[in-house]
């Protein structure tokens, strides 16, 4: 069943085309991601999908419900983090979230909820004393507050420590678990590739692939690079020469790197190789295609140039 | 008189007669005190013949109006905080109805102009000997039909104004302009009859015509009801406009 449908989604502003007619569906119980660099549309389209903005055209439905007119309905079943959520400096933790659960018919408790977050320590503390993570982690406990079937999250990890990024990860796992169908923007090729089960690549305001990201990038027939070095001697030629190796590259100090669209093959002649030759082989990794090198391969540019 | 004028020397190199225009200026300003162009009448209303007319029975209510007016500016100041904030997107977000929103805003405003008022009349009674006049429910509805009004004209305002920089020029010019020709500074019917009906725009004109009736001339409730009326109506008309044209969306 379908959550949110999205069908030739346009808005301008002014000369610039923010959202260039875009349509898709996100399913229910899936984590569906938008990925695209700075200024791609993403943020003008999750926000007229919450019912913030109005479109110049298109529709959106939502749980089966208008933003525009069902809104108040929406709201109640719709969990959102917005991409830089203020929250009232002068206000204790506890308090924020008791303020944001009385607006909700259905509101969770809110103490399991500082639990979750990790932050039940600091119940009692200002939010202007909070540092950008615990912000980050309180606005996350908004968008959960009413234990919505959707949840929206509008960058969710932008600007976060490692630490915390991975925190976020863990709990929109959970949040799948639980059955929640989340929507998410990014410009994060890892988050996109960690979390969705389905990407949408967007740039200036067009969808321009849209799968998973297995598919994606097995769609694209990126190639894998081997990196490794070696004890004795081995040439560029005869490892050019390997059956499933394009292209291999020397440092001149036993380091190599090589180019194969079959990793699997390329490592074992690879390892044939080198037994033959009697070299030790180290420090070997195969680097497989990632999402940036779809990314890179649809638009000619880097994400995040 | 003028000593020093008349002791300095008259300076000489410019050739002009100094002293020569000192004294004239003098005999101008005599003569002006002679005659003079403003006659000043002081006019007793109400009050019986020993009791004295208290200056503080026009200026407590008329800066108390006027320090309700400042609460149009807190509305305002308060929800445009919150838009540039960002923390009125997150409300915006929730499931929270737009009467609910604004009228939250609004009612904690109305509360804290009501206590201001209330503070003013206090002060004045106690410590002004301001005469409060012979209906306190009188005074009491009319402080709050007139709080209400100035917090709804606060909504109209922020859904007009686009931001905090524009707030102050545009309501101390609302404040200011409608204090000056509403009575706040002086009581109403010591101005000329056109000017009175001109006033009538203002809310304050209703307010504090309301309380001079009240305290000055020795009115009851049923010579106010029809300020009261007025003020509600100012403030539903105010509220419903701005409901309509506040931006509760982005375009």
């Amino acid at each position: 069943m379908s959550v949110i449908t999205v069908e030739d989604l346009h808005k301008h502003y002014g000369a610039v085309k923010a959202v260039d007619g875009v349509s898709f569906e996100v399913q229910e119980g899936e984590v569906f991601g938008f990925l695209g660099p700075n200024g791609a549309g993403k943020t003008t389209t999750i926000e007229t999908i919450e019912g913030y903005r109005v479109p110049d055209s298109g529709r959106v439905t939502v749980l089966g419900l208008d933003p525009r007119k069902d809104g108040y309905e929406m709201k109640e079943r719709i969990g959102i983090m917005l991409q830089e959520t203020a929250l009232y400096p002068d206000l204790r933790v506890s308090e924020v979230l008791r303020l944001f659960a009385s607006y909700y018919h259905r509101a969770v408790d809110t103490d399991g909820l500082l639990e979750m977050i990790g932050l039940q320590e600091k119940r009692k503390a200002f939010v202007r004393e909070l540092s950008g993570g615990q912000r980050q982690r309180v606005a996350i406990a908004l968008a959960l507050i009413n234990d919505p079937e959707l949840i929206f999250l509008d960058e969710p990890t932008a600007g976060l420590d490692p630490q915390s990024r991975r925190a976020t990860w863990n709990w929109i796992g959970r949040a799948r678990e639980e059955g929640k169908t989340v929507f998410l923007t990014t410009h994060y090729i890892e988050e996109a590739e960690e979390l969705c089960d389905r990407v949408a690549i967007i740039d200036h305001g067009v969808i321009i692939a849209l799968d998973t990201p297995q598919r994606l990038m097995a769609g694209m027939e990126i190639e894998s690079r081997i990196d490794f070095s070696i004890e004795g001697v081995l040439d560029v030629a005869s490892l050019e020469s390997m059956p499933g190796v394009t292209k291999a590259l020397g440092s001149g100090r036993g380091a190599f790197k090589i180019y194969t669209p079959d990793a699997q093959l390329a490592l074992k002649s690879l390892i044939a190789l080198a037994e033959k030759e009697g070299c030790q082989l180290k420090g070997l990794t195969v680097e497989g295609a990632t999402l940036e090198d779809v990314f890179i391969r649809l638009t000619g540019r880097r994400i995040r140039a | 008189m003028w000593p020093s004028a008349k002791s300095s020397e008259p300076t000489g190199s410019h050739g002009l007669d100094y002293e020569g225009i000192a004294g004239r200026v003098v005999e101008a300003v005599l003569a002006r005190q002679e005659s003079p162009r403003v006659r000043t009448d002081v006019t007793t209303v109400g009050g019986s013949e020993e009791q004295e007319y208290n200056v503080f029975d026009q200026a407590v209510p008329g800066y108390a109006v006027m320090f309700a007016m400042f609460t149009v500016l807190s509305a305002a100041g308060g929800i445009l905080e919150e838009k540039e904030r960002g923390t009125f997107k997150r409300l915006l977000v929730a499931p929270i109805p737009r009467w609910s929103l604004l009228g939250g805003k609004l009612l904690a405003q109305y509360l804290m102009g009501v206590v201001q008022v209330t503070m003013m009349f206090v002060f004045g009674a106690l410590v002004c000997r301001v005469d409060l006049g012979h209906s306190l429910l009188g005074l009491l509805l009319i402080t709050l039909a007139t709080c209400w009004a100035t917090t709804s004209l606060g909504i109209l305002l922020v859904a007009v104004i686009k931001s905090r920089k524009q707030i102050h020029p545009i309501t101390t010019l609302v404040i200011l302009g409608s204090s000056a020709i509403g009575g706040s500074w002086f009581p109403l019917f010591l101005m000329p009859k056109a000017m009175q009906q001109v006033a009538r725009i203002t809310l304050v004109a209703w307010a504090m015509e309301g309380y001079n009736r009240l305290m000055i001339l020795g009115g009851g409730l049923a010579d106010v009801w029809v300020n009261i009326g007025v003020l509600v109506l100012y403030g539903a008309i105010c509220f419903a406009v701005g409901l309509k044209l506040f931006k509760f969306k982005e375009a």
